[in-house]
């Protein structure tokens, strides 16, 4: 529709008006116009006319525009309303998916990063909550009305509350208690299955109405039943957990029936228990149960000293069912008034100084765990979790950040859908959608880490070839919190960049970038990450620094001996069918084997080894007051010639265990300096004697004393100590040491070569090196500092990131006005403190609410850190110190380049 | 369903076609606003405020193109539906009763 007598900048408008409006309207409102266009001409002359026609065309432009949307969706509605709405959707998302799909191969690395931080926050939300709810959360399996269980605890007094009580309380128990239905006791011990090799397995020994009491039903076969334990003489018949009846046994139906070996007894498979069932000494998990007692044969457990008729040999845990009719306050009553008439009964019962021990009753739920333990682990995993949350939280953010620049980005394209007729609900639902790609994909990212995290944890094994059996899995509820929580975070950091970017109406978007409206919301929002992500990391270095102070605190301890190099494994002379006559002479055949071996140099023998596992019975009594009736309970080992000088156990004055000291000659004692101070304070210790009452009662002559260290744990006091010789005081099973040059492999080998096991032996631990068992002492602060540091320098990483990206972006926004300031004489260095400042502020912001978050936080630790105060500030000073260093890197980096801009260019581009 | 309240510029629109009558067109109703309210209106501003009240069901536009060796224009003629009947109703009592009692000290402003 030209009009020939128009001017030039009326047809353009014209056009460009034309242009704008949806053909619907098109011809009326151009006809309209000029229909006014062309009386004004005639009234007002051609150039008012014209100025009106330019107003009239400005103002126009823009209401045509959104005009167009509504007759998108008037002739949408009439022509294609019987179209499927379903179909459409599902179209339209199909389509957002490619787009995302598309998108990501076109920034392949900022997709990269955000889809792998987002799966390794998310891998480490989700292995930690299966651990979690592994060890605290989840119920245990195949107990019947767990309510009207309970566990029956021994208070020692200056012992922890919730101690293991002795057996024959547990029958004085069972004998007198009218509101239990049934009392069964537990213990957990390693044995050894097959030969062989043999291979280590955590056993519950229980009573036969174990399975009775609670429930556990068998999965295949039976469990036991009355008939197995007759008094004192307990069949030898075993119920397989199923993990390892699966492992083992390859998921065999055959076992039933089947004889397997255990400690070198013959054992007859009846059943097999449901999985999953938990230990009593939760968070492990049975691999096998055997009737209590049947480990040892009847010599043997005459021999065995206490275990089951001493009261100070405290092994067993008591679970009892009350009957219907009895209340748990009921039970609990009882259960004292039977602990306060024990206590009268027995002097076991009492202390020296009067106090005496009593009986707990907690019930079943709160002692899936020792309740003494609870408060730690409840401590640890929910720090744990914090972190591992903090480092989601960073990964969300960082998301969210990229997503709020990339959204930034795409508001003219936004802008546009929307004029073109696009519905506001449909852009989000777009935004959302192309954020449900990367979301998928950081799941499956960190369900393979959460997988692999937990295999690794069920399947670690310590050293000595004892695995750990865990009860630790990504099982159904894992995987559902774990996608809820991806779906979560991909919703959240979705969908609140979509709606922030699609609020604004289109008009202003179509503006030019720098004068946008909704500017300064997204760019506070990428702020806010920032600081969040500065606060987050900071928690988890700080975090991370303590476990290390702590960690190297504890290696730095005093010991008090040196266990570098020796390579240790064990011998059982009971297996052999020894007397102690032909154990020794095997010893000192052995020994000479060994020392001929080029590789050794040092030989010795122990019955056990400080700081191990291996601590086998090495509790006596001592009376240095041959008046006294009970004395305390002192830990000791049985030692040969030359152990004491191998470990380098420091002796002040007399002399070690030598090879004078055999059967025969006076027995000897090497004490430590603790031991001195208890009984012979201010007088010469050597030549002093003592009793122990470990078989019979024994005298013991003091021949040297040595400096005190650290014998059962690394946090022990320091507590009274003493060696004895081995060949007076010949255990059942020893410990063979060996050092010398050379690396530790070569004496492994010596030793697997050298110690030949007889027919059904158990070797208790395969040769190994001193050092990994005492590096199991610190195994939970290696781990967690591990975590914590890996956690920190991701979180570090992500932040510095976000830094980096919130102080570029402030560049480029402020570019026009540093240009300004530039072209007004500011220095480059004036231009660059000032957007360095700007990233620094972001991150002592951070710093601030890091601070105030970890301190408090790291109050939780106390009791895992060993020698480092919670608020140690030399560990929030470092990692104060390491996030501003990030900080000033990730702003110097972009502040650089500011500085470096031509103020004309700048300027022009605006 | 919608409420049947009026935007301001929609209800100057309403009631300019009810003062003009059936077949009142874009020019007609253009100057009718411009006439009364003495502001001076977008032509396009117009056709998309007609645009989004035909959607809204409150009136029917019915195109009607010049009779053939006529001069003139295409026009788009407007029709209040009885909808739109009520929704002016509704949005004028509301604004009656809101002024109500306001006429003394304010009725002639």
């Amino acid at each position: 529709m030209t009009r020939s007598n128009d001017g030039a900048v009326v047809r353009w408008l014209r056009s460009l008006l034309a242009r704008a409006l949806h053909e619907e309207d098109r011809a009326v409102v151009l006809a309209d116009l000029d229909e006014e266009l062309d009386e004004r001409r005639l009234e007002h002359g051609e150039g008012a006319a014209a100025r009106w026609y330019v107003g009239q065309a400005f103002r126009s432009v823009l209401p045509a525009l959104r005009g167009r949307r509504v007759w998108n969706r008037v002739t949408r509605k009439t022509s294609q309303r019987d179209r499927q709405t379903l179909v459409s959707w599902f179209e339209s998302a199909l389509g957002d998916f490619r787009r995302s799909t598309r998108d990501a191969a076109r920034r392949p690395l900022s997709m990269i990063v955000t889809v792998v931080s987002l799966g390794l926050g998310i891998g480490a939300v989700t292995a930690t909550y299966s651990i979690v709810d592994g060890l605290l959360l989840s119920p245990p399996v195949g107990l019947r009305a767990p309510e009207q269980i309970a566990s029956i605890y021994t208070h020692e007094p200056g012992e922890r509350r919730h101690g293991t009580s002795s057996y024959l309380d547990f029958e004085d128990l069972r004998r007198y208690l009218t509101g239990a239905e049934e009392l069964a006791a537990v213990t957990v011990r390693s044995v050894a299955l097959g030969e062989n090799p043999a291979r280590p397995l955590l056993a519950e020994e229980v009573s036969a109405n174990y399975f009775e009491l609670t429930g556990i039903p068998a999965a295949r076969g039976r469990v036991f039943s009355s008939s197995d334990s007759a008094p004192r003489a307990p069949a030898r018949v075993a119920v397989l957990g199923h993990d390892l009846w699966r492992d083992a046994f390859g998921a065999d139906e055959g076992v039933l029936g089947q004889e397997i070996l255990l400690d070198g007894h013959h054992y007859t498979v009846i059943g097999v228990a449901p999985p999953s069932v938990r230990s009593r000494r939760a968070p492990l998990e049975p691999q096998i149960w055997v009737p209590l007692g049947s480990l040892e044969s009847p010599e043997e457990r005459a021999v065995a000293r206490g275990r089951f008729d001493q009261r100070g040999e405290r092994a067993f845990l008591i679970l009892a069912r009350r009957s219907e009719a009895t209340s748990f306050e009921h039970l609990r009553a009882e259960v004292e008034a039977i602990g306060e008439e024990l206590a009268k009964q027995h002097a076991e019962w009492r202390s020296q100084d009067g106090e005496t021990r009593t009986l707990v009753t907690v019930s079943e739920k709160a002692s899936r765990i020792n309740p003494d333990a609870r408060g730690l682990l409840t401590a640890i995993a929910s720090f744990l979790l914090g972190a591992t949350g903090a480092v989601l939280l960073i990964a969300c953010s960082n998301v969210a950040s990229l997503l709020l620049a990339r959204t930034a980005a795409r508001r003219k394209e936004l802008a546009l859908r929307l004029s073109l007729g696009a519905s506001r609900m449909r852009l989000i639902a777009m935004l959302v959608t192309e954020n449900l790609v990367p979301t998928l994909a950081s799941s499956a990212i960190g369900l393979g880490v959460a997988h692999g995290v937990t295999h690794a944890l069920r399947s670690a094994t310590l050293p000595g070839g004892f695995s750990l059996p865990l009860d630790v899995r990504v099982d159904t509820s894992v995987v559902l919190v774990m996608l809820g929580v991806a779906l979560a975070s991909s919703l959240a950091f979705g969908l609140l960049p979509a709606l922030a970017a699609t609020r604004t109406d289109q008009t202003s978007l179509m503006r030019p970038e720098g004068a946008a409206a909704g500017r300064p919301r997204l760019f506070q929002a990428r702020s806010l990450t920032v600081v969040v992500q500065c606060a987050a990391s900071l928690v988890l270095v700080a975090g991370a620094t303590l476990f290390l102070r702590s960690l190297h605190n504890s290696t730095a301890l005093d010991l008090g001996f040196d266990a570098r190099g020796v390579t240790l494994a064990t011998k059982s002379l009971d297996a052999e069918g020894f007397t102690e006559e032909q154990g020794l002479a095997y010893l000192d055949r052995l020994e000479q084997r060994l020392r001929a071996r080029p590789d050794v140099t040092e030989v010795a023998m122990s019955r056990g080894i400080e700081l191990t596992l291996l601590q086998l019975g090495s509790e006596v009594e001592v009376l240095a007051d041959p008046n006294r009736e009970a004395g305390d309970v002192v830990f000791h080992n049985a030692v040969s010639p030359g152990y004491l000088e191998m470990l380098s156990f420091a002796l002040q004055r007399g002399r070690t265990i030598e090879k004078q000291d055999v059967p025969g000659s006076p027995r000897v004692a090497v004490i430590n300096q603790a031991f001195a101070e208890r009984y012979w304070p201010g007088r010469e210790p050597l030549g002093q004697t003592f009793q122990t009452n470990s078989d019979d009662v024994q005298t013991l002559t003091v021949v040297g004393v040595t400096g005190t260290g650290k014998y059962l744990d690394f946090d022990d006091e320091p507590a009274p100590y003493f060696w004895t010789a081995l060949s007076q005081d010949v255990p059942g099973q020893v410990a063979v040491l060996v050092n010398g040059p050379g690396a530790p492999a070569a004496r492994m080998q010596v030793l697997r070569e050298e110690i030949r096991l007889a027919a059904g032996e158990v070797q208790r631990m395969a040769p190994s090196t001193f050092e990994s068992h005492l590096s199991l002492q610190f195994a939970h602060l290696r781990i967690a500092s591990t975590l914590l540091g890996f956690g920190g320098a991701f979180g570090l990483f992500l932040a510095a990131i976000g830094i980096y990206g919130v102080v570029a972006l402030a560049i480029t926004r402020r570019s026009k006005e540093m240009a300004i300031r530039a072209a007004l004489g500011a220095s480059r260095g004036k231009l660059f403190r000032t957007v360095l400042v700007f990233g620094l502020r972001l991150a002592s912001l951070g710093l601030v609410v890091g601070l105030g978050l970890a301190i408090p936080g790291a109050q939780a630790l106390r009791t895992v850190l060993a020698g480092v105060s919670p608020t140690d500030p030399l560990a929030f000073l470092a990692a104060t110190l390491v996030l501003l260093a990030t900080a000033l890197v990730a702003s110097a980096l972009p502040a650089r380049r500011i500085s470096a801009v031509a103020p004309m260019k700048a300027l022009r581009e605006e | 369903m919608k409420r049947p309240f009026l935007a301001e510029f929609e209800l100057y629109v309403m009631l300019a076609i009810a003062r003009l009558g059936d077949g009142a067109y874009g020019a007609e109703i253009r100057r009718e606003i411009e006439s009364r309210t003495g502001r001076s209106v977008a032509v396009g501003a117009l056709y998309t405020t007609l645009a989004r009240l035909a959607e809204k069901g409150y009136l029917r536009q019915q195109v009607r193109e010049p009779e053939p060796g006529e001069r003139g224009r295409p026009r788009k003629l407007c029709t209040l539906t009885a909808g739109g009947e009520r929704a002016l109703q509704t949005t004028t009592n509301a604004l009656r009763n809101m002024m109500d009692g306001l006429e003394p000290a304010r009725g002639g402003a």
